[in-house]
């Protein structure tokens, strides 16, 4: 069982860290957390269902334009709950509340096109394979695959490529890198759009283990944030770990001690870390500037 | 007498008319309506505490709300609690679960709680779901005492939804009278400072971590009062009661207006009102998209609610200022009068201090020695690391080496907030003046270590508090005549022009009666005019037998006004002794290339 339970948390664990590194995208040029993320996730989701069952369009054409709608929503979403805000006051967390908002509609317009109840979504691979004494769904190791093959590319688009160090630099010092000649705006709309992309792939690759509905999202929301945190805001590596230990935590303890136990592990984490912790496991103390 | 009849009319008013309301022979309907009000005033005011005034934002007052209603009505079902035992001890738990859940808010604040109140709603929820044996699960719990079961006694006497209505109303103006008594002092002062700048705030006295933690437990309480009176109102609890209930507080809040004494009223009205008018159109089922799109755009669209349209901000004061006068303006005894006989040890003593950050030394066994009456001026080239040194002696930061005494005693690694309250009291670099707060309150908030009651005594008619905030009061209002700024009393500070703002934050230090002063570039950005206020303002001060420590690139300025002086280049003391030793020391010059100190 062991075995299984690792294999389980690792897959999950690597969605977390994908909806974490979301977190750390806008967090890094706009010093924002998107509290809608999970509404993201939810909405490639739903659209691709829509896509394919209404458009009859086949399933890869629906994923893809799904995943382009979820990343213009990003970008709609900067413009309309961030941008504002910003502008009237920098320094305000006025966007935890438009963020949130946005969310709420973008779920109730999920309820009102899609209704709640569950739909079906396919799987890339049937059939298991025989693990030492576990049994694994194919899905699960495809969506593990998946999952690494996403998580290097994302490095290598960060440090190795100029607009992820564009990124970098808009992260460090937004005043000096437009003094570098770095579009900013631009730099914040792809952060958007990395974002949205990161929650709409990793709602896409769960959505066929567990049920698609408007309500997906807000649990997913939260258990991102915690891996964020729990490997401190703002590091990429520390999102992955994060996400690798809230989601094998969670399948230990939903597996041997209590199922119902399992959605409490990432509020745990997040309440243990935050007092023990706040800058995370990888997370730097930044010194505020006086 | 008038005055007070004119503050207090429009609530007399709204109290009568509230009282009025189940006997206006309308529709028992009404009477519902005006319950459900009263409870969702609660929430509102509780809500407001916690975002209008430390700026904080919790997603998740459902969790307390239900809290509450469950406690209350598990207690009155399975343990046959009668009502008024079961309500207050709904309270005790929505404490003391809100007191856990907050600790956290002892390092970190801002949207970590926000994420942290919404996982705690998910996580509550799903056990009321999951937690049949006790809750009743989906099923729900049945059967709690509430005038619509006909089984809610008060003392022996059935209460019909007439007399709940008042239960309801009595409780919510204690709420609205504890939440205005609760601001209108040092405490409010205090709170809105920390979520303008909680570092400043920090700075000034004023214990952040407390504080907000304090809020976040009085805000959990009043949410879990107001969900035992929902729960009794019922009668039957299930977790989908609770649905959307989170986001509805938080909206009421923000669409009445922060911080007014009105805003909770008007956002409880309005979403009272919304879920009829919904139905009325045929939209009862797009309430959670409204809401959304409340949440979205409100605070864009009316970033001050709707109560600013009706009433002026109300100011944080306990007493009113036009009773304080600002008596022994050119004197200024009551702030600043220190005598020193010349044989006392230094106020303030680094040794060998070092800090790094990273592999980079920004300080060296620098030592520093400031003697009582004298001012000491701190210079050097930028990038010396003078305000690093002010961020070590301030508490700010903690040096990697190295010792700190103040007052004759060691304070390294103390907290910022301890070393207030012992007597160092500084100013910013970059202005740190707090937004919300008017002049006069940001100045009071310099007093803020004279107040020496528990934050929640501030609710009660004590006369002691009366007298520290007369006093407080009396000293902010004689320091800004001192500085000329008595007309800018009601203004709010960061409307100001930047040299009067840099006049109101050194206000606000003095009125701290400081045994040292820090000033970090006090002058700079100060015109001509600004300049010679300044220097004349220090040298009255002086006079006084104040203590100062000064950073300043002014160098002429500053070595008129200093009696000693301590040269830093590249994190290392490179001299100290008098003004005019500094002018001649070659290696200051050096330092200066034969610039501003050649000439001064």
């Amino acid at each position: 069982m062991l075995l299984l339970f690792l294999i389980l948390g690792i897959t999950w664990g690597g969605i977390y860290a994908l909806v974490g590194l979301g977190f750390n995208t806008t967090f890094w040029t706009l010093r924002i957390l998107n509290f809608a993320q999970g509404e993201y996730l939810m909405a490639a989701v739903l659209l691709s269902i829509g896509f394919n069952r209404w458009v009859h369009l086949p399933w890869p054409l629906a994923i893809a334009l799904a995943l382009a709608v979820t990343a213009a929503l990003g970008l709609v979403l900067e413009r309309v709950a961030i941008r504002p805000v910003l502008q009237h006051d920098p320094r305000s967390h006025s966007w935890v509340v438009t963020t949130l908002g946005a969310g709420i509609v973008l779920q109730n317009l999920a309820v009102l096109l899609f209704g709640t109840s569950e739909y079906p979504f396919p799987k890339l691979m049937e059939g298991i394979v025989q693990l030492l004494d576990a049994r694994v769904e194919k899905q699960l190791l495809a969506v593990f695959a998946i999952t690494v093959v996403l998580v290097l590319l994302f490095d290598i688009f960060v440090n190795r490529t100029l607009m992820g160090k564009a990124i970098k630099a808009v992260a460090f010092d937004r005043m000096a890198a437009e003094a570098q000649g770095i579009n900013s705006r631009g730099i914040v709309a792809l952060s958007m759009i990395l974002m949205a992309l990161l929650a709409g792939i990793a709602g896409l690759l769960i959505a066929p283990m567990v049920s698609a509905h408007p309500y997906m999202g807000t649990l997913m929301t939260v258990k991102g944030f915690s891996a964020a945190v729990l490997g401190g805001l703002g590091s990429p590596v520390g999102a992955i770990v994060g996400g690798l230990v809230v989601g094998i935590a969670e399948q230990l303890v939903g597996g041997y001690i209590n199922p119902g136990l399992k959605d409490a592990i990432g509020l745990i984490f997040l309440f243990i870390i935050l007092i023990a912790r706040p800058q995370g496991i990888f997370g730097k103390k930044v010194a505020e500037r006086v | 007498m008038a005055k007070a009849v004119r503050r207090y009319l429009p609530f007399l008013l709204v109290a009568l008319a509230l009282m009025l309301l189940p006997w206006l022979g309308l529709n028992p309907f009404y009477t519902h309506l005006g319950i459900n009000l009263g409870i969702y005033v609660i929430l509102a005011i509780s809500m407001d505490l916690l975002v209008g005034f430390s700026g904080q934002t919790s997603l998740g007052h459902a969790a307390f709300y239900a809290l509450g209603a469950y406690a209350s009505g598990l207690l009155a079902v399975r343990l046959g609690f009668p009502v008024w035992l079961s309500i207050p001890c709904a309270a005790v738990i929505g404490a003391v679960i809100t007191g856990l859940l907050g600790m956290p808010l002892m390092r970190v604040s801002g949207f970590y709680l926000a994420m942290l109140t919404i996982a705690f709603d998910l996580l509550t929820m799903t056990l009321i779901d999951q937690w049949p044996a006790l809750t009743g699960g989906v099923n729900g719990l049945y059967n709690i005492p509430s005038p619509t079961m006909g089984n809610f006694f008060v003392l022996g006497a059935r209460l019909n939804h007439r007399g709940y209505y008042y239960v309801v109303w009595v409780l919510a103006a204690l709420a609205f009278i504890f939440q205005r008594r609760f601001v209108n002092s040092f405490m409010g002062r205090a709170l809105v400072a920390i979520e303008g700048s909680p570092l400043a705030a920090s700075a000034m006295g004023i214990n952040v971590a407390r504080y907000r933690w304090t809020t976040f437990v009085l805000s959990g309480t009043l949410a879990a009062i107001a969900g035992s009176l929902f729960g009794h109102n019922v009668g039957y609890l299930n977790s989908a009661a609770f649905h959307g209930v989170s986001n509805m507080v938080l909206a009421m809040a923000l669409v009445g207006g922060l911080r007014y004494p009105a805003g909770p009223f008007i956002g409880a009205l309005i979403f009272v009102l919304v879920p009829q008018w919904l139905n009325q159109w045929g939209l009862g089922d797009k309430q959670g998209l409204v809401y959304g799109l409340i949440l979205m755009s409100s605070l864009v669209l009316l970033p001050k609610g709707l109560a600013s349209f009706i009433s002026k901000r109300p100011q944080l004061l306990r007493l009113d200022p036009a009773d304080v006068p600002a008596d022994g303006v050119e004197n200024l005894e009551r702030v600043v009068s220190y005598s020193h006989s010349g044989d006392e040890p230094p106020v303030l003593r680094l040794e060998k201090v070092s800090i790094h950050f990273g592999g980079n030394v920004a300080l060296q066994d620098v030592d520093l020695e400031v003697r009582p009456g004298e001012t000491h001026a701190l210079i050097g080239p930028n990038g010396a690391g003078k305000t690093t040194l002010i961020n070590i002696i301030s508490g700010i930061y903690t040096p990697t080496s190295g010792e700190t005494y103040f007052d004759g005693e060691r304070t390294t690694g103390l907290p910022p907030h301890v070393l207030t309250q012992r007597g160092m009291v500084r100013t910013f670099q970059n202005l740190k003046i707090f937004p919300n707060l008017t002049v006069l309150e940001n100045v009071m908030i310099g007093a803020h270590p004279t107040f020496k009651h528990a934050a929640l005594a501030s609710v009660l008619p004590l006369k002691a508090l009366d007298e520290e905030e007369r006093e407080a009061m009396a000293a902010a209002r004689e320091v800004l005549a001192f500085l000329g700024l008595s007309e800018h009393e009601n203004t709010i500070a960061t409307e100001l022009p930047y040299g009067t703002q840099k006049m109101v934050e050194l206000a606000r230090a003095i009125v701290a009666k400081p045994k040292l002063l820090l000033l970090d570039e006090p002058a700079a950005g100060l015109h001509n005019e600004e300049l010679d206020r300044f220097e004349e303002v220090i040298r009255k001060l002086q006079q006084r037998g104040l203590t100062i420590l000064i950073i300043e690139h002014h160098l002429d300025l500053v070595l008129r006004l200093a009696d000693r002086v301590t040269v830093l280049n590249f994190g290392k003391r490179i001299f100290l002794g008098s003004p005019d030793e500094a002018r001649a020391d070659e290696q200051v010059k050096e330092v200066y290339i034969g610039g501003a100190a050649a000439t001064a």
